[in-house]
């Protein structure tokens, strides 16, 4: 057996319920790891390795006794530091949260502590989700492993990098415009949004509520659908969780006859030559093992930029409201309630959060809602009406993840419109509500992953996991990053 | 000058469910401080609002009563503002799709019966309390109250008098209790009401309209009476003052103080509020059914305005008996069970109307919380009008009694002596004493003034305890003093 | 739509954001590009009567059944300012929100 790190969710959970291994021994495996690699990468934000310890121990003591603790017994799961862990900090990567234990769990950690997962730390984001970098968090950026001087990608890029650099087998992030996907493929991993509804959002801090979706990361596609088991399903303590069934995760199948569609607009000039080159070489694998390549159009897709940056910033202004002082996270000073309100807000919260504020709260302010979040919200049902066309003549589509690989840190922390163009493969599925993987395909000559993302109709999850498993089989396998240079010597990014 | 008086109401009405609007914390008063919340009461992140089906079906029992047109589809929308009370930062309501619009209210005052239209009713989410601590420089902020169920019921300015206005609050409690949906007390604030007035004056054929002013801190239908009463007297002043100028003041919100029965400005509206509405994107629309209208309709019982033309009609009420009786649901009941026991209605109507009414009033409780079994009133009222007891005596002694516990009304007057005396002899005899006794009463009365025989007859009456009949006394006094 | 720093003002004040001159006009420099970017959509064609997207999925509800409440330490523990009983704040001059 290779290194306890190295291994997969379900070959350890395999180990842990068979006694092969015990939950100490996975724990403090990846401990060991994350301890030495998070001075490089600052995937973890927090990492308690006693309360780890604590965890393992308890599966240990619940296997000796005959239990059974489930499908994820004893497999560390990374959590994303919005979603909330009863008396564990849980920041956002804010500094207005910083103090902040919440007094609950989320309803997928509880569905992990249900599954015998060991919560293993909470990774970095950027602040509030907002941005697709991490250098936005309040706590530093998060660095990629495969080039340290370079994005993990974000918003959950601490998980991301965490899952790429083998300090543990999965975790979970959120996805508001691509915020899984696209640090998925920034590190080589397999991400994956959920269909809107099919995980339930209690618990997870809210950026955009019509967006939002959690979802796994993991190595493989069979881990990512082990994750996703465990944690999808209706929750009578979020209304916009669907009472469909769970699709079935486990399909396998080859990808003859599956017909894909290639959105031309996904083509366009922003792409770059080498993520062309890989999801093309990609494309033409999926081809040659009979999957129907087909071009298709989604005209209205060329405007989700644009509404994304109307919808989730509208929705964010209001959700971000009750960061007032009064009942949790930090205060400003104030001799009124309204100079309290405008002191902690402004010393809480960073530059894009209050770009995106202001932005939400222009949007929806009297004489300009129609303009803006109405207009917005009405070409987003059009391009849900436009999307559930193009599935009437696919089953999927195809298109990169990223216009690029990973980017510099730094390079475009100054220009907040150009972090937002680089969401535009991502935020069409958030839009209207679909599932989309993204899944590794190959390196660039400079060694940076990329990612090709399927989407499928909404609840098609058991579509997209056959052929995301189908597609894998014939990509390149993971490979992990280099080795970081010697432990404690930290590489500054550039600024 | 003539005036007219435009009073539109909105009143903001907490509903009686088992738990909150969108958690699960229990709805009651008096918990200690912060303990009725949950970290959806209290805004945490992260956490979500579920909406509870019992409230907007009372929201539509109450819509249905007050004949609104329902809405098929609905939806919550996010009012965005900040307030320490307030913990999401924003309150879930309804804004472009309320629950229900149009219907109407039926008033009754002296000046007769008109119905105050209706604009809409929505559902919405009530905020927290603050409390002032002056001496520390410091509010304290208590959430239990958070996320109870409220409906917005907005009237058209049809209300034309504070009398209006005061049989307006009184009907729609009347209607609410009979629907079993609020305590609508307006005292423990689950009935909170903010009417906004302004007058059109004609002068020389002109209107001018005084600006609209929303009055706050209203804490009982009296001092809505009474702070419209001043409001309106104020803008008669500040039209004398400034003439057809008036119109051009802003519009305010002023807070009304009844230690000194006044309003005063709590803020002049330069913009309006920007509230930034939007569909609350954290619950799904829902629609209204032809199945959840029916469950609403069984709710609706027969409402007070249809019950009183009822008993008026059915009993030979007069219409002040009848509207007495059927304010509160539980006296119209009573008054039924009364007369189902064997009394006569109009004196028992009289009976429960003025008598027992007092009693009730007293002791602060409803006319049925008084607890004298319908069957004993019954009694009492028979023993009465068939002359076994004198109205006065069974009031002022025997009912008192029986209202202690007492059981048998006909045993407590053989027990007491109350049984009437109509011994002709023996009241002649006390009605020559009482002539003989109250010389100035009888020389006033033999001079023209009626009323001085009150005097005589009260001495009589007070002589023999109240067991004799009245009118046979005064027939009595006034033969001997002619 | 041009955003210039005093629409920033106006803005962070409906956000109750503490911004001072400076960060008002970086921002109204990135707001105004990205405000320039999103008006883009004015330009779409859409039909007739397009309803607007709020939510996915329709008819949700629960039962009237009262659950648990947070014992009070819990919900006060992470008040910045608290008393034991109740949530402490400056002063609240008044009721009217500005
Ligand atoms: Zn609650």
């Amino acid at each position: 057996m290779s290194e306890l790190w190295q291994e997969g969710a379900a070959a350890l959970a395999a180990a842990v319920r068979g006694r092969e291994a015990s939950a100490v021994d996975v724990a403090d495996a990846h401990l060991e790891r994350a301890l030495r690699w998070n001075d490089h990468v600052e995937a973890f934000l927090h990492l308690e390795p006693e309360e780890v310890r604590r965890q393992a121990r308890e599966i240990d003591r619940r296997i000796s006794a005959g239990e059974d603790p489930g499908p994820l017994a004893g497999v560390p799961v990374a959590i994303k530091d919005n979603l909330c862990v009863r008396g564990q900090p849980t920041t956002c990567a804010s500094r207005i949260l910083e103090p902040f234990h919440p007094p609950y769990d989320a309803h997928v950690v509880e569905r992990l502590r249900a599954a015998g997962a060991i919560l293993f730390g909470k990774t970095n984001l950027d602040e509030f989700a907002m941005g697709s970098s991490t250098e936005n968090s309040a706590f530093g950026p998060t660095r990629n492993p495969f080039d340290l001087a370079r994005t993990a990608g974000g918003s959950s890029g601490g998980s991301a990098a965490a899952v790429a650099a083998g300090l543990a087998p999965l975790a979970l992030g959120s996805d508001t415009g691509g915020s899984i996907r696209q640090p998925a493929a920034l590190c080589g991993v397999v991400g994956m949004k959920p269909t809107y509804g099919l995980v339930s959002r209690y618990g997870l801090i809210a950026f955009a509520s019509s967006l939002d979706q959690i979802g796994p990361f993991a190595r493989t596609v069979d881990d990512a659908a082990l994750l996703l088991e465990a944690i999808a399903g209706r929750d009578a303590r979020d209304a916009t969780s669907s009472a469909e069934a769970v699709p079935d995760l486990r399909q396998r199948g080859d990808l003859k006859g599956l017909r894909i569609g290639v959105p031309k607009e996904c083509f366009g000039e922003g792409l770059s030559a080498d993520v062309r080159t890989l999801v093309d070489g990609a494309l033409g694998k999926l081809t040659a093992a009979g999957a129907r390549i087909e071009e298709v159009s989604l005209p209205l897709s060329v405007h989700g930029i644009a509404v994304y940056y109307i919808v989730a910033p509208s929705e964010a202004s209001s959700n971000l409201a009750r960061y007032d002082g009064v009942r949790y996270g930090i205060r400003g000073e104030g001799a009124s309630v309204e100079e309290m309100f405008a002191e902690t807000r402004g010393e809480g919260f960073g530059a894009e959060v209050k770009r995106r504020i202001l932005l939400g709260t222009f949007a929806l302010s009297s004489g300009y809602y129609e303009a803006y979040y109405g207009r917005a919200q009405k070409v987003r049902a059009a391009m849900r009406h436009e999307m559930e066309e193009c599935f009437r003549k696919v089953d999927l589509l195809a298109s990169a993840t990223t216009p690029t690989a990973a980017f510099a840190l730094g390079e475009k922390a100054a220009d907040p419109l150009a972090m937002y163009l680089s969401d535009v493969l991502t935020v069409t599925a958030n839009l209207c509500g679909v599932p989309a993987l993204s899944l590794p395909c190959g390196r660039t000559p400079a060694g940076l992953p990329v990612g090709l993302q399927l989407t499928a109709p909404r609840f098609g999850e058991a579509t997209l996991f056959r052929a995301a498993r189908a597609a894998e089989a014939l990509l390149p396998l993971f490979s992990w990053p280099p080795a970081p240079p010697e432990p404690g010597r930290r590489q500054e990014p550039p600024r | 000058m003539k005036h007219k008086v435009l009073v539109g109401m909105e009143v903001h009405l907490q509903l009686r469910t088992r738990s909150k609007m969108f958690c699960g914390c229990p709805v009651k008063f008096g918990a200690p401080v912060n303990t009725l919340v949950c970290p959806v009461c209290l805004g945490m992140p992260g956490s979500l609002p579920v909406p509870n089906r019992e409230a907007i079906t009372m929201a539509l029992a109450l819509a249905t009563a007050m004949g609104c047109e329902i809405a098929g589809l609905t939806k919550f929308d996010r009012k965005n503002y900040f307030y320490p009370d307030l913990p999401k930062g924003y309150q879930i309501s309804q804004y472009d799709r309320p629950l229900a619009t149009g219907g109407g209210i039926e008033v009754v005052t002296e000046a007769g019966a008109k119905v105050v239209r209706l604009r809409r009713l929505h559902i919405e989410e009530d905020v927290g309390k603050n409390l002032h601590d002056d001496a520390k420089g410091l509010s304290r902020v208590d959430f239990n109250r958070a996320g109870t169920p409220l409906v917005e019921i907005v009237s058209e300015p049809d209300i034309a008098s504070p009398e209006e206005a005061r049989a307006y609050l009184n009907a729609l409690r009347a209607l609410v209790q009979y629907l079993d949906v609020s305590d609508a007390n307006m005292q423990e604030g689950n009935l909170r009401c903010e009417p906004n007035v302004n007058l059109h004056i004609e002068s020389g054929g002109t209107i001018v309209k005084t600006p609209i002013i929303e009055v706050k801190n209203l804490n009982s239908v009296r001092n809505v009476e009474r702070a419209l009463k001043f409001e309106i007297d104020r803008q008669l002043a500040e039209y004398r003052e400034l003439g057809a100028a008036v119109a051009a003041r802003p519009r305010a919100t002023r807070g009304y103080d009844d230690q000194r029965d006044q309003t005063f400005v709590m803020r002049e509206k330069e913009e309006a509020h920007d509230y930034r509405y939007f569909p609350e994107p954290d619950i799904p629309t829902f629609s209204i059914d032809d199945q959840w209208r029916a469950e609403a309709s069984a709710r609706v019982p027969e409402l007070p305005a249809a019950r009183r033309g009822r008993f008026a009609a059915e009993f030979g009420l007069s219409d002040y008996d009848a509207d007495a009786l059927t304010r509160e649901r539980s006296t119209a009941d009573y008054f039924e069970q009364v007369t189902a026991a064997g009394a006569p209605p109009k004196p028992a109507a009289n009976w429960i109307v003025s008598d027992l009414a007092r009693h009730a009033n007293e002791a602060k409780k409803t006319v049925a919380e008084l607890r004298l079994p319908p069957a004993r009133l019954a009694a009492l009222v028979r023993l009465v009008e068939e002359g076994k007891v004198s109205r006065q005596a069974a009031a002022k002694d025997l009912l008192p009694r029986l209202l202690e516990g007492g059981d048998d009304p006909a045993a407590l007057v053989q027990k007491l002596g109350l049984a009437r005396i109509d011994d002709l002899g023996q009241i002649e005899e006390t009605a020559r004493r009482a002539i003989a006794a109250n010389a100035k009463a009888v020389a006033d009365y033999r001079g023209g003034k009626q009323a001085a025989l009150n005097a005589i007859k009260g001495f009589v009456m007070r002589e023999m305890k109240g067991k004799a009949d009245p009118a046979v006394v005064e027939a009595t006094l006034r033969r001997l003093l002619a | 739509m041009a955003i210039d720093p005093a629409e920033v003002l106006r803005i962070a004040r409906l956000a109750r954001l503490k911004v001072d001159p400076d960060e008002a006009r970086r921002l109204a420099k990135d707001l105004d590009r990205i405000v320039g970017h999103i008006d883009s959509l004015r330009a779409v064609e859409l039909p007739e009567g397009s309803e607007a997207l709020t939510c996915f999925g329709r008819d949700v509800h629960r039962a009237d059944e009262p659950g648990t409440c947070l014992p009070r330490e819990d919900a006060l523990r992470n008040a910045p300012m608290q008393d034991g009983d109740f949530f402490l704040v400056p002063k609240i001059v008044d009721k009217e929100e500005a």
